[in-house]
């Protein structure tokens, strides 16, 4: 059996995470130098002699190699971490710039093990660590597997030993980490090409234009010679002048949307598990970059299943746990759980509250329909009047986003309803797709209600909910309502302490 | 311990209604006027620049009507900000602080005591000028300041943000 690791000694990473480092350093650099490349690459500079070109990439490659391995080795070098008396984690890195990082094991909010393509290759684990109060809150160390998995038990055991004994619950949350998870849910091969069906292909598809607009622009810069090549060159199959053109540029970017969000699905959520203990959960994903997320039960916010209009014909929805912490801390945690059929939700939410409220609730009043709709139509009118007063460019094109618009403010008005009972609030924010949000009492920080002078009029508020995650609103209920919903929203608060 | 799960008379909960608030301190308005003159000053500034610059391809009527916009805007600005200031007031309950304001969205907002982390007191150069302060409050996993009570008197400030800090300590 190994040795345990004394983690109070200071620690540096394994000797072979310098090839990593050297990778991640290269892949850095590159990120810099990556449109000095292209300049030359693209360059139709006929007077410079052949010999200056070879220099030139001499000293590129010589300056990208000294730079790579000196940013490397001074990262591995001056990297060091350990765990003091007090249970805090300190880490000291750089050179140039001295650093050093303390955090509280108590406040640790995550921890998660991952290996990309190349640390699986070199049998390396990068542990990342996330912290509340500062909004650069990740901490990463590579280590080797089995020194990841101490490390991340020895924090887990600390933490929150650290946190409960507060509450005296020491015993109860020390068998609760040594207890094994469970495996609850695996991800069969026929939900991931659901999941592909229902990806955001409208997403994908604004990534590729970014993606393809910055290469352009790129290549602008680069030469315009080229430029004007390549441009040409696009236009001659895909004119968007002609029929033909048209349908195959739309063909064309169809076929590659959705097939690139397969990919993107495929990728993220290849080989996907959720595993269960009383402390909380830990989810496994990534066909080539794997991850490992843990999910402490005691920072989970509130929770969110959602689904787009496919997704709802489909019964394919996506569960989100919103954690305490910083932005970048908000989004490590932030787990996308696909849930390929609503009787699974019991299975995630049971460890969060216990009964769900059901029956009627609190809808949102028809005015808010009549308000926006009124708003919207009114914009829509003027941009109309301005454009024929002026007789310049075809606005027509709005007319289908206006119908859209209406028709998303209709449906949310109608689909719109908040349910409460002892334990949690339910929000169902839902338009064309279904959105439901929920929110136990206790996790509330602050409370508003707002009113604009319309809502006055009519006797209606907006209620404001913030969590240590987000605030979530509810607008456009009735006035009495919306008091009664504050008052009890903060008898709960105030009862059920900090 | 024996278990218990009484019922809750939702009537009998305190009311948010109910609570009579405070109304800040009249300097206050002296300060955003302050605030208000600069604001405009420098629009002004830049719409005069604008205008200099463009006189010449622009026709009157297009510049008469940039001034007439930014003189409507600025009325209607200091108009809605002397609204708004007669609804500015806070309270302070048992186990919680309300802020309200604005007139044309007007937001009340509670925060409960026992979810405060910190408060801090601020004072601006108009602030100061009128001995007058801020109190933000701070709770859990918050960017900002959750609620800022302004045009508080420098003393109310400190008692409000000592009293804070008790029940913050309080409550552990």
């Amino acid at each position: 059996m190994a040795e345990p690791i004394n983690w109070q000694q200071p620690q540096r990473q394994p000797l072979r995470a310098v090839f990593y480092l050297i990778y991640t350093t290269f892949i850095k650099l590159l990120k810099v130098f990556w449109p000095v490349i292209l300049l030359r690459l693209f360059r139709t500079d006929k007077k410079k002699p052949e010999d200056s070109s070879a220099v030139y990439w001499l000293i590129l490659s010589l300056l990208v190699t000294l730079l790579t391995l000196l940013g490397a080795l001074l990262n591995y070098f001056f990297f060091r971490f350990y765990i003091d008396a007090e249970g805090q984690l300190i880490i000291n890195k750089g050179y140039w710039v001295k650093r050093k990082t303390t955090i509280p094991l108590k406040n640790i909010q995550g921890i998660h093990i991952q290996q990309k393509w190349l640390q699986r290759i070199l049998q390396l684990s990068e542990v990342t660590i996330d912290s509340p109060g500062t909004e650069s809150a990740e901490t990463k160390i590579i280590l080797l597997p089995a020194q990841a998995t101490a490390l991340k038990s020895f924090i887990l055991q600390n933490n929150n030993v650290a946190a409960d004994s507060e509450v005296g619950e020491r015993n109860l949350v020390s068998v609760a980490n040594n207890t094994p998870y469970h495996t609850i849910f695996n991800l069969a091969p026929v939900d991931l090409l659901k999941l592909g069906i229902s990806a955001n292909h409208f997403e994908t598809l604004l990534l590729i234009f970014g993606f393809l607009f910055s290469v352009m622009q790129n290549l602008r810069d680069a030469s315009d010679d080229y430029y004007i090549k390549s441009k040409g060159w696009l236009l001659q199959y895909f004119s968007p002048d002609t029929v033909k053109g048209l349908l195959l540029l739309l063909l064309l970017i169809v076929i590659l949307s959705v097939f690139i969000s397969f990919i993107r699905i495929l990728l993220q959520y290849g080989n996907f598990t959720v595993a269960k203990n009383v402390a909380g959960f830990k989810v496994n994903s990534g066909l080539i970059n794997t991850r490992e997320k843990t999910i402490p039960f005691k920072k989970m916010q509130y929770l969110k299943y959602s689904a787009n209009w496919i997704g709802v014909q489909m019964q394919l929805f996506v569960l989100q746990f919103f954690s305490v912490g910083g932005k970048e801390v908000k989004n490590s945690l932030k787990v996308k759980m696909p849930l390929t059929q609503l009787s699974l939700l019991p299975v995630f939410t049971s460890s969060y509250c216990n009964i769900l409220p059901e029956g009627t609730g609190i809808s949102m009043d028809k005015k808010y329909l009549a308000f926006y709709g009124t708003l919207l139509l009114s914009i829509f009118t003027l941009l109309l009047t301005v454009n024929i007063y002026f007789n310049s460019i075809n606005i027509l094109w709005l007319v289908p986003v206006a119908i859209y618009m209406l028709a998303y403010l209709y449906l949310r008005q109608k689909k719109f309803l908040v349910q409460f009972n002892n334990e949690v609030l339910i929000i169902h924010n839902s338009s064309f797709g279904r959105s439901v949000t929920i929110v136990q009492w206790n996790k509330l920080q602050k409370t508003a209600i707002t009113q604009t002078r319309y809502q006055k009029r009519h006797e209606l508020a907006s209620v404001v909910l913030g969590t240590a995650a987000n605030n979530i609103t509810i607008p456009y209920i009735p006035l009495q309502q919306a008091l009664k919903l504050v008052n009890f929203a903060l008898y709960k608060m105030e009862e059920g302490g900090s | 311990m024996p278990f218990s799960n009484l019922q809750i008379d939702i009537a009998s909960i305190p009311t948010l209604e109910s609570v009579s608030f405070t109304p800040i301190h009249k300097s206050y308005r002296k300060v955003l006027w302050w605030r208000w003159t600069i604001l405009w000053l420098l629009v002004a500034a830049g719409a005069t620049f604008f205008v200099f610059k463009m006189w010449e391809i622009m026709e009157l009527w297009i510049i008469l009507l940039i001034i007439t916009a930014v003189v409507f805007l600025a009325f209607l600005h200091q108009w809605l900000t002397n609204l708004s200031f007669k609804n500015k007031g806070y309270a302070l309950r048992e186990y919680d602080v309300l802020y309200k304001e604005g007139w044309l969205r007007q937001t009340t907002g509670v925060c409960p005591l026992n979810k405060v982390q910190h408060c801090s007191i601020s004072a601006g150069i108009f602030e100061r000028k009128y001995q007058l302060a801020s109190l933000h409050l701070y709770t859990a996993g918050s960017g900002g300041a959750d609620m800022v009570i302004n045009g508080l008197t420098q003393e109310e400030a400190n008692n409000l943000k000592l009293y804070l800090l008790t029940k913050i300590v309080d409550n552990g």
